[in-house]
């Protein structure tokens, strides 16, 4: 297990930390809320579900995917270029947000 | 499949057709009662398990699960084999399908399934789906057979990235090919998870091309469609086509429309779960399909 655990290190420590987000976006009641948000390049996003059931955060371009989000779980992701990012939920794909990066 | 038919069979067999029955000649050159009418089968439909899920109503979804199992396994007549309708797991996560598999390896009747959403979460949730239940006849997930002179089709509704439910065309070319294949007169049962039709739009229970299969459904005099993802019992037609929607081993949720949103009944008194969780036995007999749904309590 030597090799798992320096990779689980290596995961935990990133090279370059992940800034304190400057916008949290919430899963609530099947809706991500609120849905359309405004960043500058560099700011981070988290989002947070506060719902019973489970979500995701997915770009619609494939940009960044949060894998499955239980109650109460959060996903950030840092938004480097400047941009409009239309994302979803891949469990409930009604559930629809956009990050405008300026 | 064709079966050799006990003598009681055919007796009984005799007494519901008259003189209807149609013989043919086996390859043994032996006559025999065409296979569809002389079996009577039940297997069992079980759905929406979310193992790994730890909220109200449910914080223990293994034990209800295991509920469900132990009282096929207690049945007087073994089911054929038992299909899971999918969300087996609820974050696709490999302890939480082991955990599952760990349970439904119990069972003393072969295990069949298809996968819920919540089975597939991304690239990763694909590959260990498949790495748990991949069948070497179903390259794509989706599968048909033949047991009890019925045919069955497992559709796979959830694996398109940005659309649910959607069947996609590569697999609606199969299901055309498939069905094409079959007599009208052959009783067909279709599983799905995502209903096939249109329960709530709002909440996304519907498949997006869900209506060509429907469609193609059509020309048999005897199909009923088995689903799950809605975690309630539903009956709903459409021409000659019965859906009947299961309910989950794990937790309800609202009747469509009747709450702010879809997802788990969080205020259900606890003493009320059980009554909301169900196996359900399925028997074909002939032609007819009897649907039985047991409540776990």
């Amino acid at each position: 297990m030597p090799f798992l655990f320096a990779a689980l290190i290596a995961q935990a420590s990133p090279a370059t930390p992940i800034p304190k987000p400057a916008v949290v976006v919430h899963m609530k009641n099947f809706a991500f809320a609120p849905a359309t948000i405004h960043v500058k390049a560099g700011q981070a996003v988290e989002w947070v579900n506060d719902d019973t059931d489970a979500h995701t955060v997915d770009s619609t371009d494939k940009l960044f995917d949060s894998g499955g989000l239980d109650t109460h779980e959060q996903y950030t992701h840092v938004f480097s270029k400047a941009g409009s990012f239309a994302y979803f939920c891949a469990l409930h794909p009604y559930m629809k947000g956009t990050v405008i990066v300026q | 499949m064709k079966r050799a038919m006990k003598r009681t069979d055919f007796l009984e067999h005799v007494g519901w057709t008259g003189l209807g029955l149609a013989y043919t000649i086996g390859a043994s050159g032996l006559v025999t009662a065409p296979a569809s009418a002389a079996d009577t089968l039940t297997f069992v439909q079980i759905s929406d398990s979310h193992i790994g899920f730890h909220q109200a109503p449910n914080t223990n979804p293994e034990s209800t699960l295991k509920m469900a199992v132990d009282a096929i396994n207690a049945l007087p007549v073994q089911p054929k084999f038992v299909i899971h309708t999918g969300d087996v797991t609820h974050l696709s996560k490999p302890a939480q399908y082991d955990s599952a598999k760990q349970i439904l390896g119990t069972l003393r009747a072969p295990l069949m399934v298809i996968p819920g959403e919540h089975d597939v979460i991304g690239d990763d949730g694909l590959k260990t789906y498949f790495q748990n239940f991949a069948r070497k006849d179903a390259p794509g997930g989706w599968y048909s057979f033949d047991l009890g002179g019925a045919h069955y089709v497992a559709i796979v509704n959830v694996f398109n990235f940005e659309k649910m439910g959607l069947i996609g065309k590569e697999q609606l070319d199969w299901v055309r090919k498939d069905l094409a294949a079959q007599k009208s007169s052959t009783p067909i049962i279709v599983f799905g998870h995502v209903p096939l039709y249109t329960v709530y739009q709002p909440w996304g229970w519907l498949t997006e091309d869900g209506a060509q299969v429907i469609s193609m459904l059509q020309r048999f005099d005897n199909v009923t469609v088995l689903n799950g993802h809605i975690h309630q019992i539903l009956e709903h037609t459409e021409g000659k086509v019965q859906f009947r929607t299961a309910a989950g081993t794990a937790y309800p949720q609202p009747a469509p429309g009747m709450a702010a949103a879809p997802g788990p009944v969080a205020d259900l008194p606890p003493d009320k779960l059980l009554s909301t969780l169900a196996y359900r036995q399925i028997t074909i007999d002939g032609g007819k399909i009897a649907l039985s749904d047991k409540m776990l309590g």
